[in-house]
């Protein structure tokens, strides 16, 4: 775990009309970037003397460069807003890495399902699972299309994958969630790691149940330290309350409580 | 330049400088000593401590508001047993005072906390006054002068460490409350806690914490707590431990001049983990800049214009 000063190496917006707006920030953070690991994250200054918002805020490692992490992000609420407006240069404060990534299942083949700004941490694990040669499938859900560069983005570090949208402006129509129906059909996952809402997590804990298939899911809460001393991101589990910051973000998911 | 003198004695406490971390923000220290040098702090308020583990309230626990956060974490702890075995050995080895917070539900749990922790051996007690009296239908220890100066004399009788009872803002006459605990036997009080709060999402129309309510701290409690020290500064002239929304050494400074004799960092460790040893080498900076020797120059050094 790093506190480190990184430097903005590049900030891309992939904005286009009728897509889905994502940001893509590189930071140069040697120390984080060297000891990072998929599914972990870091939390974000958003700015150096201000005190609203006050608040760090948590993002997944989307990739890892040399010297760098990257993050891909999407604009919430006034952190987010803020952090649009970082340009190349700027100094920011970025305490990481933090938390347990996900733990590699050790059969194939295996999926990664992700909702919207979820790809983020699948994508860095799907990058290390290449370089491991573990043969699996990507299944993203969003709500509209993507700018076309960003697919390329993640293409690069993927692979192909299959895409799903609300409206059909991009891969097929429907929900995620539906397409890991679809894809059964072909071929049982070994184990699925997932990512994004909390209404497709569920949906998605309970089809595996029936099918008896492992999942690891990374998790989000609201946090103020990241670091396990606040005890404020806690989850319920069937274990009692865990810190999603310190025992996760990534759990097992029977371990979740999620009629909560 | 010479050295400037930063240590300071409150009540009976000696702390070679005046700037510690506040309970429930800190941990049990382990959590941040790989980005702190946890020998340079003045000292550690521990997270409060109950003498059977609690498990806390359901989430959401934190919101943030402007220049704010609350939080509902319910006093969440291992428990006192758990903390002298698992965690104060590995405080032991630094060269900081460690002050335990503790809290109860009856002056028999005040009691048995002081009594266990004098034995297992802490430097000194931060009693948490926020708390139901259960016995007495629930009401607060720390909103009656009667039963925050019964807690005080409960602590006191079982221990011979410094002893400092922290204050909840919510009360009418925050005086009284200081006044009635030094005289049951407090060496300070550490003023304030959090103040109560509440937030509303207004899509779902439900309270942002699963607890309904919580405790508001940050930069926004800053001047209440200031104002609230300064009345009890000038009118009992006791020690004080100054809290709330201190991000800066100029935070921490006003504090001082205002008549706190050393300061806890709470909220803004989540922010800058580094905070504390930044307030220290700033106050240094700052006594270097006016030529004073010693801190002891500047604390309730305010000057009331006549
Ligand atoms: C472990 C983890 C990893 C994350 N990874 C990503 C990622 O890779 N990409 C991405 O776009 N988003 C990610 N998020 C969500 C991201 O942290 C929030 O979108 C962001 O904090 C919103 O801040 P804001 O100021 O714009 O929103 P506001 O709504 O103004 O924020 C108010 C407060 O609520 C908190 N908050 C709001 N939404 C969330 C949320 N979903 N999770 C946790 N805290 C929240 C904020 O941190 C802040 O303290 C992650 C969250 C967690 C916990
Ligand atoms: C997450 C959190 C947990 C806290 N837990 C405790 C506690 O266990 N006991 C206590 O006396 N005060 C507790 N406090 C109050 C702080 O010690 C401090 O009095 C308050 O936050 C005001 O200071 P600040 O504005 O610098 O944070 C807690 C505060 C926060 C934010
Ligand atoms: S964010 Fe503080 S314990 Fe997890």
């Amino acid at each position: 775990m790093f506190l480190e000063t990184a430097k903005v190496v590049e900030h891309c917006h992939f904005i286009e009309p009728g897509a889905e707006i994502f940001h893509l920030l590189t930071l140069s953070a040697p120390k984080i970037a060297s000891s990072a690991k998929p599914g972990q994250f870091v939390m974000v200054r958003v700015g150096a003397a201000i005190l609203d918002p006050l608040l760090r805020r948590p993002f997944s490692i989307f990739y890892q460069g040399k010297d760098t992490i990257s993050l891909l992000y999407k604009v919430i609420g006034k952190g987010t807003n803020l952090m649009t407006t970082w340009e190349p240069g700027d100094k920011i404060s970025v305490l990481g890495p933090l938390g347990k990534g996900f733990k590699i299942f050790s059969s194939e083949p295996q999926w990664l399902v992700a909702g919207g700004a979820g790809i983020a941490p699948l994508c860095f694990l799907g990058s290390r699972l290449r370089e491991k040669k573990v043969s699996f499938k990507t299944l993203w859900g969003l709500r509209y299309k993507i700018a076309p560069a960003l697919m390329g983005v993640i293409q690069q570090k993927l692979g192909d994958l299959i895409i799903y949208t609300e409206n059909g402006s991009l891969g097929y129509q429907g929900l995620v969630t539906e397409g890991v129906k679809r894809l059964r059909q072909e071929e049982k996952p070994e184990g699925i790691y997932a990512c994004g809402p909390l209404p497709m997590l569920k949906a998605l804990f309970r089809w595996t149940k029936e099918e008896g298939i492992a999942m690891q899911v990374s998790l989000e809460a609201n946090m103020a330290c990241g670091v396990g001393a606040c005890l404020g991101c806690v989850i319920e589990t069937k274990e009692g309350y865990k810190k999603v910051c310190r025992q996760g973000p990534v759990f097992n998911a029977e371990e979740i409580k999620w009629e909560k | 330049m010479g050295k400037v003198n930063l240590a300071v004695k409150v009540g009976r406490l000696e702390l070679k400088n005046p700037v510690l971390v506040a309970s429930g923000t800190f941990g049990y220290g382990e959590e941040y000593a790989q980005l702190v040098d946890l020998n340079r702090l003045g000292g550690i308020v521990v997270k409060g401590l109950s003498l059977e583990p609690k498990i806390g309230n359901p989430p959401p626990r934190l919101v943030e508001t402007s220049c704010g956060l609350i939080n509902a974490i319910g006093l969440e702890n291992i428990g006192v047993e758990r903390f002298i075995k698992e965690k104060l050995p590995f405080l032991r080895q630094f060269e900081t005072k460690i002050i335990v917070n503790i809290f109860g539900y009856s002056f028999k749990d005040y009691a048995g906390l002081a009594a266990k922790l004098t034995a297992a051996g802490v430097n000194a007690l931060e009693v948490n006054i926020s708390c139901p009296n259960i016995k007495e239908g629930g009401k607060f220890f720390g909103t009656d002068p009667t039963s925050a100066a019964a807690v005080t004399k409960a602590v006191c009788e079982e221990t011979d460490l410094p002893v400092f009872v922290k204050l909840t803002p919510q009360v009418t006459d925050i005086v009284e409350i200081a006044q009635a605990v030094i005289e049951a036997g407090a060496d300070g009080v550490s003023m304030i806690n959090t103040f109560p709060a509440m937030a509303v999402d207004i899509h779902t129309r439900r309270p942002k914490l699963g607890n309904i309510t919580g405790g508001l701290s940050g930069p926004c409690l800053k001047p209440i707590a200031l104002k609230m020290i300064w009345e009890v500064v000038r009118s009992l002239h006791i020690p004080v431990m100054g809290i709330g929304g201190i991000m800066s050494a100029a935070d921490a400074l006003e504090y001082l001049i205002v008549g706190a004799q050393a300061v806890q960092v709470g909220t803004a460790n989540f922010v800058n983990p580094r905070t504390a040893l930044e307030v220290i080498d700033g106050i240094e900076d700052y006594l270097r800049l006016h030529h004073f020797k010693d801190i002891k120059s500047i604390i309730g050094s305010v000057l009331i214009p006549k």
